[in-house]
C-alpha cells in the first residue's frame, strides 16, 4: 500500500510536470513563434522599436 | 500550546537545525543550498562562458565605461541609472566590462536562490530547495533578464536578505524592550522547556504566551549564532538590512522598494527603525538629488502608462499574469512558453499549492512581508486595471510619478511570497504523505514541487535558449571612443532613437551604447516607441533636438561637437542633417563628423556637481560605515 503511494505519486507529479513541461517547450521551440532569441533581418526603421505589446 | 506558539515552535526547530549546521554537524545542508543555487545558475547563465557582452535592451556593459559627471547627474535625462552608472565606472577601473557584468548576473541568480532557501522557515532541505527553485526560476526574473534590466533583478535577489535581516532587527528590538538576553544556546533551552511541559499540558499551555517571546528571542539569537555574530544581535542586523538594499537603491525604483519594505517589516516607533529609514533614505540620495537639480522635468507622459502596464500573456488576462509572476509590458521579451494553453492552469496549481503553505508562512514570518507583497501587486495590477486612470494622473501631474508607469517591476516581493509559500505549501503536503504513507512519496512530491517552476519555464534554461547569447562591439566603437577622447566635447547620436537593432547584437534591440562607450556627453533620444506608440521623454533638450532633426535642418545648428552615425539600421540621417560638419572617421557600423564651428561645451553648474558628489559620497560611506560595523559584530568576516 505504501509503496503504492509513492508510485502513485510520482506518476501523478511526473504526469504533470511532462505535460507541462512537453508543452512549453514545444511552444519555445516552435519555429513559428516570435522567440526572443530570434535573429532578425535588419531592413526598416521599425529597428528602433523598444518593444511591443 | 497555541496556535501561534506551535508554528513558532516548528520554526525554532528549523532554526535548532541552522545553529548545528553552522556548527559543523550538519554542514551538508548549507553546502546543498549553495550547489542547488550554483547549479540554478550555471543552467541559466550557461551560454555567458561565450566570450563578449550580453546586449540586451537596458543592458549595456562596455568595455570600459569612463566615470565622468554624466554619471553621476546626467544633464539631461532624468537619473534612471544613478548611481548605477558611476558604481559600474568604478568598477571598471579594476574589472573590465566583460568580466563585471558575469559577475552581477551571477549575482543576481545566486543570491537569488540562495536567499529564499535561507528565508524559507523550514528545517528540512526539501522545501528549501523548493523555495530557491521558485524564486530563482520565475517568469519575472527571465522577462526583466531578457529585457536587460539587471539591476532591477539585483533588489529581486537582495529582497530575501532584506526581510532576513529585517526580521532579525525586529526580534533584536523586542530583546531590548524586554530586557531578555539573546543567549545562542536558546534554542536548546526552549527544547528542554518543551520536554518539561510535555507531562503537564496545562502549564504549558500556561506558559505558551512566554514562551511565544522566548521563541522570537531565541529565532534571533539562533540566526545571530548562525551567522557568527558576537555582541549586539541588532547592530549586525541593522548592518546587514542597510548593505541588502545597498544594491537595490542603485536604480530609484530598487531604492523605493527597499525602502517600502523598511517601512513596512520595521515597527514604526522604534529607534532602529529611524536609524534604518534614514540610512536607506541616505542611500536613495544620489538618484534624488541628480533629480531635483537636474534640468529634466520631474513629471512624464502618461501614455507611457497603458503603454508600460501589465500585459496578458495568454488566454487568462494580465492579472492571472501577474499572478504567476509574469505580465512584463514587452511581448519581445516573453519566453514563449508563458503563452502556452497551460500556463494558467499550471499557474492555478501554484497558487493553491501556495494557499496551503500560506498559513505556516505568516506564522512564521508574521503578516507585515504579505502586506508588502499585497501592496506591490497592487501597484502591478493597477495599469492594467481601473487604477489606470488615476496612475495616469499621477504620471503625468506628480513630480516622479513616472517610476509607476511600469507596474510590474513593484510585483518582486509578491513573487518571494509565493515562491516561499509554495515551498511551505509542498513541504506541507509532503508531510501529510508521508505520515499518511510512507517517506520516499513526501520526498516525492518535493522533487515535483522543486521541479515545476523548471517545467513552466523551460525556455529560461541556457540563457533562454541562446537569448543571451554574448556578442562582439565592431571595432569602430574603439576607434571612435579615442577620436572622442583626443578631443572631448558634446556628442550627439544618430539616428535619434534610443534603442535600436544591429546586426551584430544578432537583431537583438539594445540601448545605445554611445554614453557608456564614450567618455564624452552623449545626448541621446529618451522617448520610447513602444509599437506605434511613442511616449515622450522627461528631458526638454531632447524634445528640442529631435523637432529640430525632424525639420530636416542641420544638425551643425545643434552646438555638439561630435555627430555619431550608427550605421546599418535602414534609418540614417539624410545628408541635409549632416551639413557643415567634417567626416572625422568612417568604418562600416559607425561614423564620426565633427562640427568644426562648435562651441565649448557648456558645463553643469559647480552646485549641482558639488551636490551629486556630496549625495553619491553619502551613500559610499553608508555602505562602507555598516560594512566595517558587520565586520566588527561578526566573529568571522567572511
Amino acid at each position: 500500500m505504501a509503496k503504492l503511494a509513492t508510485i502513485v505519486v510520482a506518476l501523478v507529479a511526473g504526469g504533470v510536470l511532462g505535460a507541462v513541461g512537453i508543452i512549453a517547450m514545444m511552444g519555445a521551440v516552435n519555429p513559428s513563434a516570435d522567440h526572443v532569441a530570434q535573429t532578425t533581418e535588419i531592413v526598416d526603421a521599425s529597428t528602433s522599436v523598444y518593444g511591443t505589446r | 500550546m497555541n496556535a501561534r506558539a506551535a508554528g513558532r515552535g516548528r520554526a525554532l526547530r528549523g532554526a535548532a537545525g541552522r545553529v548545528k549546521a553552522a556548527g559543523g554537524a550538519f554542514a551538508g545542508p548549507t553546502m546543498a543550498l549553495h550547489g542547488v543555487a550554483a547549479l540554478v545558475t550555471a543552467v541559466v547563465l550557461a551560454p555567458l562562458v561565450r566570450p563578449g557582452y550580453v546586449l540586451r535592451y537596458d543592458m549595456v556593459f562596455v568595455p570600459r565605461q569612463p566615470l565622468n559627471w554624466e554619471m553621476l547627474a546626467p544633464a539631461d535625462s532624468l537619473p534612471r541609472a544613478v548611481p548605477l552608472d558611476a558604481l559600474v565606472s568604478v568598477a571598471n577601473l579594476a574589472v573590465p566590462g566583460w568580466l563585471l557584468q558575469r559577475i552581477a548576473l551571477v549575482a543576481v541568480v545566486y543570491l537569488a536562490a540562495l536567499g529564499a532557501a535561507r528565508l524559507m522557515p523550514a528545517e528540512r532541505l526539501g522545501p528549501r530547495v523548493v523555495a530557491a527553485l521558485a524564486y530563482a526560476w520565475t517568469p519575472f526574473l527571465a522577462e526583466r533578464l531578457l529585457l536587460g534590466q539587471w539591476a532591477l533583478l539585483l533588489t529581486y535577489a537582495t529582497l530575501p536578505w532584506l526581510v532576513l535581516a529585517a526580521r532579525d532587527l525586529r526580534a533584536g528590538g523586542r530583546d531590548r524592550a524586554s530586557g531578555v538576553a539573546v543567549p545562542p544556546n536558546a534554542i536548546t533551552r526552549d527544547a528542554d522547556d518543551r520536554k518539561a511541559d510535555a507531562p503537564n499540558p496545562e502549564a504549558g499551555a500556561r506558559n505558551a504566551h512566554a514562551r511565544t517571546a522566548d521563541a522570537d528571542n531565541a529565532e534571533a539569537g539562533t540566526r545571530n549564532a548562525e551567522a557568527g555574530y558576537v555582541g549586539r544581535p541588532g547592530r549586525g542586523a541593522l548592518a546587514r538590512l542597510v548593505l541588502a538594499a545597498a544594491p537595490a537603491a542603485v536604480t530609484p525604483t530598487g531604492g523605493l522598494i527597499a525602502l517600502a519594505a523598511v517601512l513596512v517589516l520595521l515597527p514604526l516607533r522604534s529607534r532602529m527603525t529611524a536609524i534604518a529609514v534614514a540610512s536607506v533614505v541616505g542611500l536613495n540620495a544620489p538618484w534624488l538629488v541628480a533629480a531635483l537639480t537636474g534640468p529634466a522635468g520631474g513629471v512624464s507622459d502618461p501614455e507611457g502608462v497603458p503603454a508600460f502596464a501589465a500585459r496578458a500573456e495568454n488566454w487568462a488576462g494580465a492579472w492571472w499574469s501577474l499572478a504567476g509572476t509574469g505580465g512584463i509590458w514587452n511581448a519581445q521579451t516573453v519566453p514563449e512558453s508563458r503563452a502556452s494553453v497551460l500556463t494558467p492552469l499550471a499557474t492555478l496549481l501554484v497558487l493553491a499549492i501556495a494557499a496551503a503553505g500560506l498559513s505556516a508562512l505568516r506564522r512564521a514570518l508574521g503578516d507585515r512581508l504579505l502586506i508588502l507583497a499585497a501592496g506591490g501587486f497592487l501597484l502591478a495590477a493597477a495599469g492594467a486595471g481601473p487604477g489606470e486612470p488615476l496612475l495616469e494622473w499621477i504620471v503625468g501631474n506628480v513630480p516622479g510619478g513616472g517610476l509607476l508607469r511600469d507596474g510590474q517591476k513593484f510585483l518582486i516581493p509578491y513573487a518571494l511570497v509565493l515562491a516561499l509559500a509554495f515551498a511551505a505549501g509542498a513541504g506541507r503536503l509532503a508531510g501529510a504523505l508521508a505520515r499518511r504513507f510512507e517517506a520516499p512519496a513526501g520526498r516525492m512530491l518535493l522533487i515535483g514541487a522543486a521541479l515545476l517552476p523548471v517545467a513552466l519555464l523551460p525556455d529560461l534554461a541556457f540563457g533562454a535558449l541562446g537569448a543571451l547569447r554574448p556578442v562582439s562591439y565592431p571595432a569602430d566603437w574603439n576607434a571612435v571612443a579615442k577620436q572622442v577622447d583626443a578631443r572631448p566635447g558634446e556628442v550627439l547620436s544618430l539616428p535619434f532613437e534610443g534603442y535600436q537593432r544591429y546586426r551584430w547584437t544578432d537583431g537583438v534591440v539594445v540601448r545605445d551604447p554611445a554614453p557608456r562607450y564614450l567618455d564624452a556627453p552623449v545626448l541621446i533620444n529618451d522617448a520610447l516607441r513602444v509599437g506605434a506608440v511613442t511616449v515622450d521623454g522627461e528631458s526638454p533638450r531632447a524634445a528640442m533636438v529631435g523637432e529640430h532633426l525632424a525639420a530636416g535642418k542641420p544638425s551643425a545648428e545643434l552646438g555638439f561637437r561630435w555627430v555619431l552615425v550608427r550605421l546599418g539600421s535602414g534609418n540614417e540621417p539624410p545628408a541635409d542633417v549632416l551639413t557643415g560638419l567634417r567626416l572625422a572617421y568612417a568604418g562600416p557600423g559607425l561614423q564620426l563628423w565633427e562640427n568644426p564651428a562648435a562651441p565649448p561645451a557648456a558645463t553643469a553648474g559647480a552646485d549641482r556637481r558639488l551636490m551629486a558628489l556630496t549625495a553619491h559620497g553619502l551613500a559610499a560611506v553608508l555602505v562602507i560605515f555598516y560594512a566595517l560595523t558587520l565586520l566588527r559584530v561578526k566573529a568571522t568576516p567572511w
